[in-house]
């Protein structure tokens, strides 16, 4: 035990005066993501706000009809009507985006309104605008729409009741806190599950194929300590480093959310429901053999790799299988059962969405737990079995 | 006392190694049957050309790695039986000083003294007598990747001495080292003979043998070519000089 000690201590200090462990574990969990998700988000607001006060153009071919509803058109907050634009350019004006919609009415449209039919109108539009714009220039159609149907439902002395026979009220049997805890539920998990494989990888490389690169490996063979402690105290750093860096991302989120002034209230209070220490605790208590685990698999490749190189080569393509169950577990209808809380990384992110929405099923969550601690086990017994093969050692 | 008993070490071939060597065994004999013995307070030197089976020998004097059949036994214990006890009585030096860049030169020390259960004064006191020997105090406080080949060099025979180890393995010590940097290395396997320690060093450069050796073995290919004292192997020359001696015994070993 003494030995696996004074190993992590040494490993721990090496590790942490390495500058790419450092970037991995600290600074880019807690950096990036904020990072990028403020900027996406400040982007995506400025694009939708844009999109919302804009002064739309429409190119409207009126075939001598339909004077009513170009009315109800202009009626719109900020609406432009075009004239006389041919119809033949029509479809490469809104695709060029000189114009942000076309609307072309037919020869019969008031003939067909009259006789209480339905007027055909040609609606252009651009699909990759945003949709903000669709839905301001259908809130006008649909203004015309309704018009039309109250004069035609009056004449006819119905009410409009008549043709809306339901009225559903919607209650959300979630609390908009629950609603968002699960959304972020979903949302965590990918960000700190993916710190905690990135943080963990620079120092298994480091400490595994990093001591056969810079021959240290054969000194420390030679020492009283055996390998399994070797080992242990090595992997012990990689777990450290791991959960640190998945902390950090939990961390780094929180302060981008409460430094925003812009996030909403509820979205602080879900916040500051997911950073209640058992939650935490909770998270950190898997993250532990989740790295364990993540550790077993990439120690081996490390061992067996002769350089640095090599190494990352052969263990950065396994972040794709990472983000696979991620993914899954960030879909709606995906929900922790027997079977998903025993497939390991999807596991984590189904709990996790469970415990942030506090619905979690505690005898779900030891299933979770027996699946990743005997994954761990797993990984550790695969690590130890490739450090003591020889061939690993002097494939160098 | 390091005894080597008919020990044989076989390497199980990958089908890439295969190709490559153009055979269809499936594994390669890297040492052949070899026995020998090196005394305390002597200097034993493994003696041979590239790809010998030198340094596969001394890994496995160290515990690096198992003998295939044969027994070693370093001062009384069985490498495979008791490797704690072996690793605990060795210290163990290579050529390239393989050291912790990161860490200070007195982590590092402390690191070793640590692992080989140096108890805290006989530690502080062995560590300052090497410190002194070596001039290491000047720069006792920097990171080893700022030092130079020769401070590492140092550094490396601190980290080696730091148990007082009764044997002493040093694997092409000198390789790569300039005269001066090997000088240190000269002067610690003669120190250690006079401490009564068991040395034993690999080399293939005759003069380093001719300075320092008492008794010595001639391998290539993984066969003992001769086996005796440095005094038998000059009273029985063939040739002019050692280094023709060595290239005619080991190009007769090939035939």
């Amino acid at each position: 035990m003494k030995n696996i000690f004074t190993i992590f201590k040494k490993e721990l200090t090496d590790v942490l005066r390495d500058k790419r462990t450092l970037l991995a574990m600290m600074v880019f969990p807690l950096l990036l993501v904020p990072g990028i998700l403020s900027i996406t988000s400040s982007f995506q607001a400025s694009q939708s706000d844009k999109a919302m006060n804009k002064e739309l153009k429409i190119g409207v071919i009126a075939n001598g009809n339909g004077a009513d509803f170009v009315k109800s058109l202009r009626f719109g907050r900020d609406i432009k009507i075009v004239e006389g634009v041919p119809e033949t350019e029509l479809n490469e004006l809104v695709k060029g985006d000189s114009l942000d919609a076309g609307i072309v009415i037919s020869t019969t449209f008031d003939q067909t309104i009259r006789a209480g039919k339905s007027g055909t109108v040609e609606y252009y539009f651009s699909s990759t605008d945003a949709p903000e714009i669709k839905k301001r220039i259908e809130g006008s159609i649909n203004f015309y729409k309704n018009g039309v149907l109250t004069d035609r439902l009056d004449s006819l002395g119905f009410d409009k009741s008549l043709i809306e026979p339901i009225n559903v009220i919607e209650k959300n049997v979630y609390t908009p806190e629950e609603s968002i805890g699960k959304l972020v539920g979903g949302f965590l998990p990918y960000i700190f599950v993916l710190f905690c494989l990135m943080g963990a990888m620079y120092p298994t490389i480091d400490l595994f194929t990093g001591e056969k690169e810079r021959g240290t490996i054969e000194t420390i063979l030679t020492v009283p300590a055996n390998r399994l402690e070797i080992l242990l105290g090595k992997m012990g750093v990689v777990i450290v480093t791991g959960v640190t860096s998945g902390l950090m991302a939990i961390i780094g989120m929180y302060l981008a959310l409460r430094l925003n002034p812009d996030a909403p209230k509820v979205i602080i209070n879900v916040i500051n429901n997911v950073l209640k220490p058992s939650t935490i605790a909770l998270i950190v208590a898997m993250l532990i053999p989740l790295t364990t685990f993540f550790g077993g698999i990439m120690i081996p490749v490390a061992i067996f790799a002769k350089t640095f190189k090599e190494a990352q080569s052969m263990i950065q393509p396994g972040v794709i299988i990472v983000i696979l169950p991620l993914v899954i577990g960030m879909m709606p209808g995906v929900e922790l059962n027997y079977g998903t809380a025993l497939i390991p990384i999807l596991n984590v992110a189904l709990a996790s969405k469970e415990i942030i929405a506090g619905t979690i099923d505690y005898s779900m969550l030891i299933v979770v737990f027996v699946s990743l601690i005997s994954l761990a086990a797993i990984g550790i017994v695969l690590s130890i079995k490739q450090f003591g093969k020889e061939s690993n050692i002097l494939r160098a | 006392m390091i005894e080597v008993n008919n020990l044989i070490k076989e390497f199980k071939l990958s089908r890439q190694q295969r190709k490559e060597l153009n055979t269809k065994n499936s594994s390669v004999r890297a040492v052949n049957n070899i026995s020998f013995s090196c005394e305390p307070g002597r200097v034993f030197s493994l003696l041979g050309p590239n790809g010998a089976g030198k340094t596969t020998t001394l890994r496995m004097i160290s515990t690096i790695l198992q003998p295939t059949e044969g027994t070693i036994k370093v001062a009384g214990h069985d490498v495979v039986k008791s490797p704690q006890q072996v690793r605990q009585s060795i210290g163990f030096l290579t050529g390239s000083t393989g050291l912790y860049q990161r860490l200070t030169v007195n982590e590092v020390i402390k690191y070793f003294g640590d692992l080989y259960n140096v108890p805290k004064p006989v530690f502080k006191e062995r560590k300052e007598k090497l410190y002194t020997l070596l001039g290491m105090h000047d720069f006792a406080k920097k990171r080893v990747g700022q030092l130079s080949t020769g401070m590492k060099q140092k550094v490396s025979i601190t980290r080696t001495m730091i148990h007082d180890p009764q044997v002493v393995v040093f694997d092409e010590p000198t390789s790569g080292l300039d005269v001066i940097t090997a000088e240190n290395i000269i002067q610690l396997i003669l120190d250690c003979k006079k401490e009564g320690k068991t040395v034993i060093f690999s080399s293939h450069i005759m003069s380093e043998v001719d300075l320092l050796c008492d008794d010595l073995a001639i391998i290539h290919k993984g066969n003992l070519l001769f086996k005796g004292t440095m005094k038998d192997f000059k009273s029985n020359m063939q040739t002019e000089s050692l280094t023709e001696e060595f290239i005619r015994i080991v190009k007769a070993g090939s035939n």
